[in-house]
């Protein structure tokens, strides 16, 4: 669920939000997932997704926002709604970092998504202003959309503003 | 999307299950700890993410986490979750019982709280493995301290593929008679979805057979 209090809004595991100046949107709790955000520079319109798995695949209880090469489009199909334009549309890219060791070799889950959201980025022409993925520690992020600057926050590390 | 279809009966026969099943752990605790342990696992329940901050406090604070895989005829993620107050408790604990045994800065020795994962998983996977007859073991330990949800996401979507319910298998400790000081962990269970029907069907059948 979305929680909204004052000006933020929480975008849990799963879900998506499109706001305008002065809403905040916020992630806490990120380790493999990734949070994609767009942000309209002119318009000051933002939207966040807060992608879980890499690719649909074909059955699920969790919505478009959850799939890595869902949640762009719909994440663009709604800000376009509120008046955002391609044009002036730039992505931040934060999370997907490897917690924990898994057994099953190749890319981790957190890589497979960033990788998935970059390319489907790219496949709209929607370059990157702002990227912070990887690692082994979570991450919790705020994005401000009076500006468009995502606040990074880690364990151990200080805050990091992309 | 699969759901482990259990129901509250069968969650209740689970937990005496493990009740049962918990014999020699306060012993095995209580050298390790050399301290009087009493344990109990006062409920087990399928639980959502959002519900978790009910049993330790803001999501947004560090918690330890040990994962451990179960592998055999049920796979999945096991997480022993210690909030803030019960992990310096047990640090404590193994601290007194071995200077430098309860260490957890990062990159440090977690023995400590890996054996006591240990011993409180190996539970679990027993009660298992004795009682419904399923082929089950854990690998080893895999120690973090972060926010919570930042260490269960990867088994959620690598395991569980998206499903956020998990089995909540609370466990408390009540050491040093004296004391009696309480001591609450949590074991997260996240089932892979092939798991779901061995799993639910195994403890079914066990109850039916022990109802009989």
């Amino acid at each position: 669920m979305t929680k909204k209090s004052k000006n933020i809004i929480e975008v849990s595991m799963g879900e998506g939000e499109v706001a305008l100046h002065p809403y905040i949107l916020t992630s806490a709790g990120l380790g493999s997932c990734v949070v994609a955000a767009l942000y309209d520079t002119r318009r000051r319109i933002g939207g966040m997704a807060h992608i879980m798995i890499p690719k649909y695949s074909g059955s699920s209880n969790n919505g478009r926002y959850a799939y890595a090469d869902m949640a762009i489009k719909k994440l663009l199909r709604e800000m376009q709604c509120k008046g955002a334009k391609l044009p002036d549309i730039v992505a931040k890219v934060a999370g997907g970092a490897k917690m924990f060791s898994y057994d099953d070799g190749g890319e981790s889950i957190g890589e497979q998504i960033v990788a998935g959201v970059r390319t489907h980025l790219r496949k709209k022409g929607i370059q990157v202003t702002g990227v912070d993925t990887g690692g082994s520690r979570g991450r919790s992020v705020k994005f401000y959309l009076d500006t468009g600057r995502m606040v990074v926050k880690t364990l151990g590390r200080e805050d990091k503003v992309i | 999307m699969k759901k482990l279809k259990i129901n509250e009966e069968e969650l209740d026969f689970l937990k005496e299950l493990i009740n049962i099943g918990s014999g020699n752990a306060p012993a095995a605790l209580e050298q390790l700890l050399n301290t009087s342990v009493v344990m109990e696992v006062p409920g087990v329940r399928i639980i959502k993410p959002a519900e978790l901050s009910s049993l330790i406090g803001s999501l947004d604070k560090p918690v330890l986490g040990v994962k451990m895989s179960l592998v055999g005829d049920i796979k999945g993620d096991i997480f022993l979750i210690a909030d803030d107050e019960n992990k310096k408790a047990l640090k404590d604990l193994a601290e007194k019982a071995a200077p430098g045994y309860g260490k957890i800065e990062p990159g440090s020795d977690m023995s400590a709280f890996e054996e006591i994962s240990n011993i409180i998983v190996g539970v679990f996977t027993y009660s298992i493995h004795d009682f419904c007859g399923l082929n089950v073991y854990h690998t080893v330990q895999d120690s973090r301290t972060d926010v919570l949800m930042s260490l269960l996401d990867e088994s959620i979507a690598a395991r569980a593929r998206g499903n956020t319910e998990f089995i909540l298998i609370e466990t408390l400790f009540q050491v040093d008679a004296k004391l009696k000081r309480n001591i609450t962990v949590c074991l997260l269970l996240i089932l892979a979805v092939d798991s779901l029907e061995v799993f639910a069907g195994s403890i079914k059948k066990v109850r039916e057979k022990m109802l009989a």
